[in-house]
């Protein structure tokens, strides 16, 4: 956050020379005035400056994108940051893009995408810090469209594993997923009616169980 | 590394002026002691210790580019 303090004859010569440092208007800054001015005896004897504080208060997609920007240089990553809409279907308001080179991904997006998750996480609690009144504002944060890829080789993992417990008759646990992950498989299974899914075990070892719906033809034959 | 940590911690704070990071090696691995005002430590760890998750993350990521491994704490 930018910030400069400035002094003046009165608050307002200084908080106008401090917008002119900061090349900002008016209603883009926040002003805390420091020090009133006190007039000297003939205007020049024990007279004090009045002394202000301004702030940009940047738009929260402009406060996001500049701190993702500034944490992946931080980490000692050469990348830059994207700012976009995000998807409608996504929930979210922007979502952010990490470009950076093919070298730098595995670090920026981390296992299963936990690095990732964590960015995108600290990103949404920081640029949120100040708006308590204002609303949430929901940011997604990707690199090399990996959320989408992601999702859509969860939904295939889904899709064969969900086969294999219909054709084996028994259940079948995937690996251990963040929450998220999960949700992506339970949502997407919802549409096949021959298997049904649950999760079990404790974080962060959590797993989703496929169960093949059985059809007991004694039970059928009542229906 | 301690600098990203400084900055991690100012961004999340109420009184920045009040964080210091502490470092320590010990053979391979590094501890970091992040100190923030008292009143702050919530914003730092956040509800069941999300934020110190997210905080350990992404600099763990960061280390292990440089092949190391860092242990963060967090006081007040």
């Amino acid at each position: 956050m930018k910030r400069v303090i400035a002094t003046g004859k009165t608050v307002e010569d200084a908080v106008t020379s401090a917008l002119v440092r900061l090349g900002v208007t008016r209603s883009q800054a926040s002003v805390r005035v420091i020090r009133e001015p006190v007039k000297g005896l003939f205007g020049l004897i024990g007279g004090r400056d009045a002394e202000v504080e301004v702030t940009v208060v940047l738009p929260p997609e402009e406060a996001a994108k500049q701190f993702l920007a500034e944490l992946l240089r931080q980490m000692g990553l050469d990348a830059s940051v994207k700012l976009h809409p995000a998807p409608s279907d996504s929930g979210a308001h922007f979502a952010l893009e990490v470009v950076c080179a093919e070298s730098a991904l595995p670090f920026v997006i981390g296992r299963h995408g936990s690095t990732l998750d964590a960015l995108q996480y600290l990103v949404n609690v920081v640029a949120n810090r100040e708006r308590v009144q204002e609303g949430y504002v929901r940011f997604i944060v990707d690199a090399a469209d990996y959320r989408r890829r992601r999702r859509q080789g969860l939904c295939e993992l889904a899709d064969r594993a969900a086969s294999r417990a219909v054709r084996t008759r028994r259940s079948v646990s995937l690996q251990s997923m963040p929450a998220a992950d999960r949700k992506v498989i339970h949502t997407y299974l919802q549409q096949r009616s021959d298997v049904t899914t649950t999760s079990e075990g404790v974080e962060p070892n959590r797993k989703v169980v496929i169960v093949p719906v059985v059809e007991h033809r004694d039970r059928a034959g009542e229906r | 590394m301690k600098e990203l940590l400084e900055f991690l911690a100012k961004s999340l704070v109420d009184h920045p002026d009040s964080v210091s990071v502490a470092e320590e090696h010990k053979g391979d691995l590094t501890v970091y002691r992040v100190t923030v005002d008292p009143a702050d430590v919530g914003k730092v760890i956040g509800k069941q210790g999300r934020i110190a998750k997210a905080i350990r993350s992404v600099v763990g990521a960061a280390a292990h580019r440089e092949n190391r491994h860092v242990v963060v704490d967090i006081e007040s």
